[in-house]
């Protein structure tokens, strides 16, 4: 009975968001890829993968989160341990690598999930210290190490995505914004060894932003999403019409650029619908945040809409010509297990707290 | 950390969201509303192209309708650089299997450095820029490869760099399974393209390539006459003989449509017509094909019995001027200049010195010989200078006194007479029957021991102009020669010497310095048989749009007139009656009812000397030469024949003309029983069993989808005769019969009757075609006997 009673707390509005969005992926998923022939199948696959992943969601979301709590260091553990062993992995195949058991593990997708718990802990443990340089310090420490592994990978993406976790967590915990100025006068300052530090693409790909002609392989992808979106107008090209997709000019459709398509075939209403799915989602999330029972469940759920938050912002910034090129893909929507089961799953940490806090009343 | 500031930071963080859609939405809006057309035309401008549509150049058939070139559709192999694989390895494998498949070198140098790993990202530096819209080329076919076959990675390397979407020919007409392979495995074939194009087959190949000519590309150093907005770089155009002076007539003009292509510009569909294509004219010519068989056949057999080594022919209509038949041999196939000719295959061609290329009936310039008596005969009694019954007596030969020492005998120049013991007293008609040289001598260039003047040279060069001589007869093919009327001035100029009586002797006689082409003879004999009209040859009867609609007909062009009254001709006529009668032909023409009249002419020369000489010192290597028109009263056709080192006209020449004379009156021809046991043979000649080839198709204008096809033996000649099914449905729909040539068409398959059309052989049905037959498409289709 008790398990069947904290269902009631699930919030399906959450859950009919998700699934809205993962259908809408599908959908132009399908359409984007119908036109070349060894793709054609990928919506399937996708489709498959959500159904799994809602499950593995819905298993998380039952778990309450409070386990976590007392389990953090071994989350910690793993994760640092398996971005050693996918450093050494790469090193030793002598080339960039993200994964393990061929893709079916991608150590950086599994870091944010484990940041995310081990940092809201972090800051639950010290509700109310972070202004304290000395606590805020400390997080920093927490995060530093994932997100140095992974830029060795080297990532720098899902590195910064990191950083920008922690960035939200700690300015919701109560940083001070004093700190944030210092902090980011000590980036500045240290930017000429960080930029020493850097990879030969990486630097590439800062250059490139600052010169958006640099690379003619980037500059073509964009320019063609430019294309495509400008080109749909008020309704757009109509599904499966966009001439753009189905005709191939606009590369990696199916994934980094799947707002392009949408922007194409369906217009500003279709781009505008999709952003509204996003503002629910995260206004959701966000409400299971001030909701929460506890500060450890809000940490939770704050860095899920920091990082779901972070992602979707690259990314249509990517697909509108107003950030530089970083490959990341859109949550929920794009093409790509990994990236789709590491949401539902960050979902399912955030139904689990909306789940469990009317109990953590009646116990304290 | 209170409740209430975490719950207001959390409200921060939610205005920031909003604050970051927001901007998204600015930005959609500026580049979807604000600026959203001129994106929309940067999409049109991705996707759409325009591209050529090829027109076809011209057909042309002989005077019955026989087709005698066709365009046959091939298929070129093409890689667009830019969009072969980035990764060099996958490029390589690309590489790899297309050359396996189509069975050509990768690369051919040694050791070549890895290209550099950039080149292609370079490309994309250019991407916006190089794509011009509307010039995807057509074609560069490289007249190169089948003499040295390019590896395909040289071909992509040695491709001009900053123009990656313009495509390299890698292959040419390759086998349409090769084509299938590649259209059907695209995947694996990223950047690869097979393009259709055509090419010109002569049908009737070295039978009439020195009439028809052929096409090659335009050669550097005429670039001007081949204008852009008409011509492609890449067109072919025609170089040498009909193909040539009827260039503008068979060329098309090109059409232009506006093509929806993928970002591998495949083309995906048509959107329109922007500029119909205008396929070429088609150009019926005088030439009987029939004709020109059997007179090469004739001629062939004439060299090859004779110490001869080429000769020429002409065949043509006293009345019009219209050649029916014109051979040269030997000749070439021009079938070898359409495919490409390798440098070793021309150089033979070319430094031949039987001239094979020169088409020497109109190009060939040979001392005319006795053929060129009918000249002085005919000015000597137009001017009176000579009466038609006075008599010269020919003793075997004429002493011309020594200029400075007339009366010593022993300085005396001899000028003999082909026959020796000397023909006794000789009038015109008897001194052209026997062809006696001594005549002739004396009634060109007189005797000044008689005290006769003679014609005289110049009206002897009067004469032989009025006749044609010595310059072109302006024949509508190119490579005619004008010939030579010499002069005392030419002489002066050319061996800085003065102009002798003998010089005059020899000219009268058709020696000397002399020339004409086999063409002018012919035409001097058509006017002196017709009444004295020069007519201007020509090759090209009619000209017909697509429509089949006449544009342009020949008329009979007067090139000339003879000018001399009708009894001189008369007894010129008479003179060349007698040759066939009792003269130097005698019992050499048969052609039973017709009468005939001609010439021989047997004309020395050395061209190695000394061995042209024999022991007594005198030129035994003659032309052997032959030239008549029939009937004699009016005559249809005037014929010569030319047998170069031959020997005498009478023996060698003669016969050529009298097979071609009994062949156009109707004898020595395959009865009808003969031509049709033609189609009887078919199951004993092949086994009766055929390879049926479905070669290829194309568009065109019809609503209708049509079937062009041949028929051919084990050898690839053309069978006619032979009865073509056209089922649709289990039922047979039409008959058609193939042509001379083999070949046969049916324009009226309907895909609404049935979707699978069955194309058989009446008589072979075993290996029908099955069509899946859709609207406005052209099948091409081809049955080949096995051997």
């Amino acid at each position: 009975m008790e398990s069947l009673r904290i269902w009631r707390k699930f919030d399906f509005w959450l859950l009919l968001v998700v699934l809205l969005l993962i259908t809408y992926g599908i959908a132009m998923i399908f359409s984007a890829t119908q036109s070349t022939e060894d793709l054609h199948l990928l919506w399937r696959t996708q489709l498959i993968r959500a159904g799994i992943g809602i499950i593995a969601m819905l298993v998380l979301a039952a778990i309450d989160y409070r386990y976590y709590r007392e389990i953090y260091h071994l989350f910690y553990l793993t994760a640092i341990v398996l971005l050693i062993v996918v450093l050494v992995a790469g090193e030793l195949t002598g080339g960039t690598q993200r994964w393990l058991a061929g893709g079916a593990i991608q150590p950086g997708e599994i870091a944010k999930l484990v940041i995310i718990i081990v940092l809201a802990r972090f800051f639950a443990a010290h509700d109310g210290e972070i202004g304290q340089i000395k606590f805020l310090a400390q997080s920093i420490v927490i995060v530093a190490l994932p997100m140095i592994l992974i830029f060795l990978e080297p990532d720098l993406g899902t590195s910064l995505i990191i950083g920008f976790i922690w960035l939200v967590m700690a300015l919701i915990a109560g940083m001070r914004l004093l700190h944030v100025a210092i902090l980011g006068g000590a980036v500045v300052a240290a930017s000429p060894i960080i930029w020493l530090a850097m990879k030969d693409y990486m630097r590439q790909r800062i250059i490139l932003f600052l010169n958006p002609t640099g690379n003619p392989d980037d500059y073509y992808n964009v320019q063609q999403a430019l294309i495509s979106i400008g080109s749909g107008g008020w309704l757009g090209k109509g599904f499966g019409n966009g001439t753009q997709s189905q005709l191939r000019f606009l590369r990696v459709r199916h994934t980094d650029f799947i707002f392009s398509v949408i922007s194409e075939e369906l217009g500003m209403l279709g781009a505008i619908l999709l952003i509204l799915l996003f503002i629910l989602l995260l206004w959701r999330i966000l409400h299971a945040a001030s909701v929460a029972g506890d500060s450890f469940g809000r940490g939770i759920c704050i860095g899920v809409a920091a990082v779901i938050f972070v992602q979707t912002t690259i990314n249509i910034g990517v697909n509108l010509g107003i950030m530089p090129v970083t490959g990341t893909p859109l949550p929920f929507v794009s093409y790509g297990g990994s990236s789709l089961l590491t949401f539902l799953l960050a979902l399912g940490l955030v139904e689990s707290v909306s789940m469990h806090r009317k109990q953590l009343d009646f116990e304290t | 950390m209170t409740d209430y500031q975490v719950k207001f930071r959390i409200v921060i963080f939610q205005i920031i969201i909003v604050v970051v859609f927001f901007v998204f939405v600015g930005q959609l809006v500026r580049l979807q509303i604000l600026e959203g057309e001129q994106y929309r035309q940067l999409a049109d401008r991705n996707r759409f192209q325009t591209v050529e549509i090829d027109a076809p150049r011209g057909i042309i058939y002989d005077r019955n309708g026989n087709l005698l070139v066709r365009n046959r559709p091939i298929y070129d192999v093409t890689i667009v650089p830019a969009y072969l694989p980035d990764d060099t390895t996958d490029r390589a494998e690309v590489f790899a299997k297309l050359a396996d498949l189509l069975n050509l070198p990768i690369t051919n140098s040694g050791v070549r450095s890895i290209p550099d790993h950039n080149a292609y990202f370079r490309s994309f530096l250019h991407h916006e820029y190089t794509r011009l819209p509307g010039r995807q080329v057509r074609n560069t076919r490289s007249r190169k490869i089948a003499s040295a076959p390019k590896g395909i990675q040289d071909a992509v390397e040695d491709a001009p760099p900053f123009a990656p979407y313009q495509p390299v020919i890698v292959a040419t007409d390759i086998s349409a399974e090769a084509a299938a392979t590649i259209e059907q495995n695209r995947l694996n074939f990223p950047g690869v393209f097979v393009q259709t194009a055509s090419k010109r087959e002569y049908l009737t190949g070295e039978l009439t390539s020195d009439v028809l000519g052929y096409v090659g590309p335009i050669p550097p150093t005429q670039t001007d006459r081949y204008p852009t907005p008409l011509y492609n770089p890449n067109d072919d155009v025609g170089l040498v003989g009909v193909e040539s002076s009827y260039e503008q007539a068979l060329h098309g003009s090109k059409g232009e449509e506006l093509v929806e292509v993928d970002v591998t510009g495949r083309k995906i569909k048509t959107i329109g017509t922007t500029r119909e294509a205008q396929p070429g004219n088609n150009i019926t010519l005088t030439i009987d094909t029939d004709l020109q068989q059997f007179a090469t056949d004739a001629l062939q057999t004439a060299i090859d019995d004779s110490p001869g080594q080429s000769g020429a022919a002409v065949v043509l209509n006293a009345q019009t001027g219209e050649i029916l038949a014109m051979v040269s041999l030997p000749t070439y196939d021009n079938n070898l200049f359409a495919e490409g000719i390798s440098a070793r295959e021309y150089s033979l061609l070319a430094e031949d010195e039987r001239t094979p290329l020169v088409n020497k009936a109109i190009g060939g310039l040979y001392p005319p010989g006795s053929t060129f008596k009918v000249v002085v005969a005919a000015g000597a009694l137009q001017e009176k200078t000579v009466s038609p019954r006075q008599q010269f007596v020919c003793q075997g030969v004429l002493y011309l006194p020594n200029k400075f020492f007339p009366d010593d005998p022993d300085l005396a120049q001899p000028f003999y007479c082909w026959y020796r013991k000397g023909h006794g007293p000789m009038d015109v008609v008897s001194g052209m029957a026997n062809s006696c040289d001594v005549y002739f001598y004396q009634v060109g260039g007189g005797y000044e021991p008689s005290g006769y003047e003679g014609l005289g040279l110049d009206k002897l060069i009067e004469y032989s102009e009025r006749f044609g001589f010595g310059a072109p007869t302006n024949i509508d093919i190119p490579g005619e020669g004008a010939g030579l009327v010499p002069s005392p001035k030419w002489k002066r100029l050319n061996y800085a010497e003065t102009w002798v009586t003998g010089d005059t002797y020899n000219m009268s006689i058709g020696q000397g310095f002399v020339l004409s082409t086999p063409l002018q003879v012919a035409n001097a004999y058509a006017a002196i048989g017709n009444g004295g009209t020069l007519y201007k040859p020509h090759v090209v009867q009619a000209v017909r749009n697509p429509q089949q609609e006449l544009i342009y007909r020949a008329e009979p062009e007067v090139l000339g007139k003879l000018n001399v009254d009708a009894e001189t001709l008369d007894w010129v006529r008479e003179g060349l009656r007698a040759v066939i009668d009792w003269g130097t032909a005698a019992g050499k023409i048969d052609v039973p009812g017709i009468t005939v009249a001609g010439k021989t002419g047997t004309a020395e020369f050395c061209d190695r000397y000394p061995q042209c000489l024999d022991k007594d010192g005198r030129v035994k290597t003659s032309h052997a030469w032959f030239a008549a028109y029939a009937p004699a009263e009016n005559p249809e056709i005037a014929v010569v024949a030319f047998v170069y080192g031959g020997g005498e006209g009478s023996v060698v020449a003669a016969p050529v003309v009298n097979s071609i004379l009994r062949y156009y009156f109707g004898f020595d021809r395959p009865s009808d029983a003969e031509a049709n046991s033609g189609t009887d043979q078919i199951p004993s000649a092949t086994g009766g069993k055929f390879t049926a080839r479905l070669l290829g198709s194309d568009q065109f204008s019809e609503q209708a989808a049509a079937v062009n096809g041949y028929v051919l033996d084990a050898t690839g000649k053309g069978i006619g005769g032979v009865t073509i099914e056209i089922i649709a449905n289990d039922e047979t729909v039409a008959q058609v019969v193939t042509g001379p040539t083999g070949q046969f068409d049916y324009n009226a398959l309907d895909p609404q009757l049935a979707d699978t059309w069955t194309i058989q052989l009446v008589d072979f049905p075993a290996n029908p075609i099955k069509l899946s037959v859709s609207s406005s498409t052209r099948y091409f289709v081809e049955f080949q006997a096995e051997q």
